[in-house]
């Protein structure tokens, strides 16, 4: 099957670690989509990243994501049929600077997609807010601790051991205040996300 | 839209004060291509600025990357004065220089509207 046209992202997410998973290679989905399957589709994303954790040489990817129609253009693996490009950033998997050895599996149609834990997603949004200030980043954390029951408790210790221990008090605002609003778009969370950072300013 | 007209020089003053109150960090041609003013015209400020010491710059190989003066005289109420302007700005702009991708992109990767990946 080499063509996408009608594949939601999840999906073809699920047929690419599939195939590679036959052809000996093994993946872990991380970035924005990971973040959309934790967020119930509240984050839309248009690319997959994942990564190659047992490390096959890159013609074996080449070959094998030539089977399902995708060429590489630069870092990105494309397909005529669909605009999302697929990438697979370099192993370990790590989250700041811990290296991630535990993942799990989602299953979803078109079968099932190993992946980061949520915490360790929220981890890797949160590090993208500490250290480039990435608000939409702070956002989307909040949204996958939010949908997944991940308190605030939870990320206490990596935030402080981020040097992060102010921000762990911004992020326990934040998370009541959008605990007790519609959780509905990412949208409506960025704009608190964005009201009380302005208030701290 | 120039809230603190009056009080700075240019609209493109509070423009650049804004950005670096809100982004912490700025380069020249970043403010100006956030605004769509000319570079010339924001590097006139930045320059201004400087040498009046409400903001500071460090160059990082060829280029000067700009941040408020924490020790600037008048750094405290600067900064409430801006921060009043902010709130009074229409939210799509606030949010359009604030819920912006900050964190890098690696080189090769398509732009997605809205700032998701």
């Amino acid at each position: 099957m080499t063509d996408f046209t009608n594949t939601p992202i999840i999906e073809l997410a699920a047929i690419v670690a599939n195939h590679l998973e036959l052809h000996g290679i093994e993946v872990v989905l991380v970035g924005g989509l990971a973040v959309e399957l934790y967020s119930k589709n509240i984050y839309l994303t248009k690319d997959i990243d994942m990564v190659n954790i047992n490390y096959q040489p890159p013609q074996v990817m080449h070959d094998a994501m030539a089977m399902l129609g995708f060429t590489k253009v630069g870092r990105v693996y494309e397909n005529t049929s669909t605009k999302i490009t697929i990438e697979f950033p370099s192993a370990p998997l790590t989250v700041g600077e811990d290296v991630i050895k535990e993942t799990t599996t989602v299953t979803v149609n078109g079968g099932k997609i190993p992946i980061l834990h949520a915490l360790d997603i929220v981890k890797d949004r949160l590090a993208a807010y500490f250290h480039w200030q990435d608000k939409p980043a702070l956002a989307q954390a909040l949204t996958v601790m939010l949908c997944h029951g991940i308190n605030t408790i939870d990320i206490k210790s990596f935030c402080e051991n981020e040097g992060a221990g102010e921000e762990y008090h911004f992020i326990t605002t934040l998370y009541r205040i959008i605990e007790t609003s519609e959780l509905t778009t990412m949208d409506s969370i960025e704009d608190i996300v964005l009201r009380e950072f302005i208030k701290r300013l | 839209m120039f809230i603190l007209k009056g009080i700075l020089r240019a609209e493109s003053q509070e423009k650049i004060l804004i950005y670096l109150l809100v982004r912490e960090k700025g380069y020249g041609n970043n403010i100006a291509e956030f605004y769509g003013f000319s570079k010339n015209a924001i590097q006139k400020q930045l320059a201004r600025l400087e040498e009046d010491s409400l903001i500071i710059g460090e160059s990082i190989g060829k280029v000067r990357q700009y941040q408020l003066n924490p020790r600037y005289a008048f750094y405290a109420p600067l900064k409430s004065l801006l921060k009043s302007a902010v709130e009074a700005y229409p939210p799509g702009i606030s949010k359009e220089l604030a819920m912006t991708r900050t964190r890098p992109r690696k080189s090769g990767k398509s732009i997605i509207p809205n700032n998701h990946d």
